[in-house]
């Protein structure tokens, strides 16, 4: 079954067309890679797909619902309640600790405190990350700091994960545990992966290969 | 090349960040410049004038009147200090180029000031032409005065002109030492330790001669212990806004129950001192402010009446305090600029992840509420002490205490619009672009 679909979707950001018509359809509980060479609208489409910025033209259709016409608030509250976003340098609020950073959401999403700290600790823990909870990003490792970027992503138990270079910045030891505890974690969750990366041992991980080149999906391989 | 043609060729290039500095600095300079001309115009006039002008027309409170246009120059120098800083990792990292030319870091950070004494010259100028043609209007045309004798003397006009250049250039230079350029980039040395604790004594004892006055201890020097007293309490005020801050931050960060207050409650906890420098004129502001309303209730229950020297004389007071409050929270606005361009990257990502941008923008208000409570709060108690006293009818009383709340409330008011002029922002900091950036 489709989950997360896009038509023949094209942006541009002045002159530069990013994407020229990209058609994609990802599966439910399905893990994709998205790959291919720099600056060929790799981020650009996982944005469009999660809904943080919309096509020009073309279709985003997520679990039935069109999304790239809802607006600015209602395309917020389907990215609170359906997703979960990593990035490549684990962006945590650097004035938290680690442990704080993984409740952020659930905070926002108006749990209690020591509710939502209980539950970011238990995610921390799956994470192979307790030891650093009460650390400030500062503090940790490019490995640590990613892999508390994703119990963030995933503590609100999203349906879909995007992740953009999320091992990009890592050696491929660090890369491979980031790599590893997030899919085996999504599996249990039962959640869809989107992982936009350059790296061919992460795409090997994937069920399914998605390369674009030059703003268009160029191939998929299986 | 030499050093000036360098700081020309600086001077040309820059960021957005950069020339919003150029201009605030100037602005700053140009404020600076008036109140000091007027204090010195002040000082300059002779003998008896219109009732209406309030106590600029008495010879006996004119130095009075020009100490208050001084003091208007601490929150504009606030100001300054925290301009200073804005875009200052901009600029260096400009400069790290130099250093890589084999520039030392004393001469790097001297061009860095020189940029800053470039604008604060230009708004001198402009400042000084303001106050020129300003006061030639307001004689001509509401006094009918002759407008012929010159309002500033020239000798001390130019002195306060230099002196408003070299108040910024040293700020440039104090500014600068948060930021170390290295050849190979620019490393923010800001400071993260708390401010201590003991500074909350000096208030505290300022406090002291002022409560026994109140309960009716009999002392010794009675007027010199009242005025040390508020002496004292006015400066440790100032001292321990600071640690006012970081404690209130430290409070709401522990007891936060929502995201946006837990995220502007450690935010404010790791960088305390920008707004402490606020609040510490922002406080000064509210005790005098508060202060003034003893003056006020006993001059209404003594004559049942106020004359047009007093009224004129209690409105110039309530406007200086309110510029004075506006200027100091208008750095504050410039200190959100920076956290804004710092946490760009980090509010986006939170953004993707399905932050509202209001609750966002709630984050960047409750900094201001947390920041401005205590201190305002504190500031207003420590107000109404001085001047407390025993009134014909004791209904009066009511009209200091009023005028407490008032003065705490604007002073968190302030605060609170300072960091709600900062939110236009907040659009272009977390846009999705600023993902892609580190
Ligand atoms: N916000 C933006 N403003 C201007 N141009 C942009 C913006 N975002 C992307 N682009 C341009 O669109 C093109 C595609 O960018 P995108 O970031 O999607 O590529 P990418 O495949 O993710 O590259 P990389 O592997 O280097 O991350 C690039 O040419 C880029 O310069
Ligand atoms: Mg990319």
């Amino acid at each position: 079954m489709t989950l997360l679909e896009a038509r023949r979707i094209e942006k541009a950001f002045g002159r530069t067309r990013a994407l020229r018509g990209v058609s994609v359809a990802i599966g439910s509980g399905e893990i994709v890679a998205i790959t291919g060479p720099s600056g060929s609208g790799k981020s650009t489409l996982l944005h469009c797909l999660s809904g943080i910025m919309c096509p020009e033209t073309g279709e985003v259709h997520y679990d039935g619902r069109r999304i790239d016409t809802l607006d600015e608030a209602a395309r917020t509250r389907l990215r609170r309640e359906a997703f979960g976003v990593v990035f490549q340098f684990g962006r945590l609020v650097p004035e938290l600790t680690a442990a704080e950073n993984v409740a952020l959401p659930l905070l926002f999403g108006g749990n209690g405190r020591e509710e939502s700290a209980t539950v970011a600790r238990a995610w921390l823990e799956r994470m192979d990350a307790l030891d650093v909870a009460d650390a400030r990003p500062g503090e940790l490792s490019g490995g640590q700091l990613q892999r508390v970027a994703v119990a963030r992503a995933l503590v609100t138990g999203p349906k879909v994960v995007f992740a953009d270079e999320p091992t990009g910045a890592l050696d491929s030891v660090a890369g491979e545990r980031v790599l590893g505890l997030l899919l085996e974690a999504a599996r249990v969750n039962g959640s869809t992966v989107v992982i936009v990366t350059h790296d061919n041992r992460v795409a090997a991980h994937a069920d399914r290969e998605i390369v674009v080149r030059d703003g268009a999906a160029a191939g998929v391989v299986v | 090349m030499t050093f000036f043609q360098v700081a020309g060729m600086l001077g040309r290039g820059g960021s957005r960040a950069e020339r919003a500095r150029a201009r605030l600095v100037a602005a700053g300079a140009a404020l600076a410049t008036c109140f000091l001309f007027g204090a010195a115009n002040v000082l300059t006039l002779n003998g008896q004038l219109d009732d209406r002008l309030g106590p600029i027309a008495n010879r006996g409170t004119r130095p009075g009147v020009a100490f208050a246009f001084g003091l208007m120059i601490l929150p504009v120098a606030a100001f300054l200090y925290q301009t200073g800083r804005l875009a200052s990792a901009d600029r260096e990292r400009r400069l790290a180029a130099l250093r890589l030319a084999g520039a030392t870091p004393g001469e790097v950070r001297l061009l860095g000031a020189l940029e800053t004494t470039r604008s604060a010259a230009l708004g001198t100028v402009c400042g000084a032409i303001a106050y020129v043609l300003l006061e030639w209007s307001i004689r001509g045309l509401l006094l009918h005065l002759p407008t012929t004798a010159a309002g500033v003397p020239p000798v001390p006009g130019l002195a306060a002109m230099a002196l408003v250049i070299a108040v910024a250039t040293v700020s440039g230079l104090l500014a600068g030492r948060h930021v170390v350029t290295s050849p190979l980039g620019v490393i923010r040395r800001a400071t993260r330790r708390p401010p201590g604790r003991y500074v909350l004594l000096v208030p505290v004892l300022g406090c002291i001669p002022m409560v026994a006055l109140v309960v009716g201890v009999q002392m010794p020097y009675r007027p010199f212990a009242i005025l040390l007293g508020a002496g004292l309490s006015a400066v440790g005020l100032m001292l321990s806004a600071s640690r006012l801050v970081w404690a209130s931050a430290r409070i709401a960060g522990r007891r936060a129950r929502s995201a946006e207050t837990l995220l502007a409650a450690r935010a404010l906890e790791a960088d305390t001192r920008p707004w402490g420098r606020t609040m510490s004129i922002l406080g000064l502001a509210v005790a005098i402010g508060s202060g003034t309303g003893w003056i006020q209730a006993g001059f209404m229950d003594a004559r049942h009446t106020l004359d047009p020297f007093w009224l004129t004389s209690f409105t110039l007071v309530d406007l200086a305090l309110l510029v004075g409050m506006a200027v100091a929270a208008a750095a504050l606005i410039t200190h959100q600029a920076e956290y804004l361009m710092e946490h760009g990257p980090v509010l986006a990502t939170l953004r993707a992840a399905g932050v509202a941008d209001g609750e966002l923008r709630r984050v960047l208000t409750r900094q201001g509420i947390i920041a401005a409570v205590l201190p305002c709060s504190v500031a207003a108690l420590i107000g109404l002490l001085p001047l407390a006293r025993a009134l014909h009818n004791e209904t009066w009383a009511l009209w200091p205490v009023t005028n407490a709340v008032l003065m705490a409330a604007l002073g968190v008011l302030a605060a609170t619009l300072a960091t709600k002029a900062s939110q236009h922002r907040l659009q272009r900091a977390v846009s999705p672009g600023r993902l892609r950036t580190e």
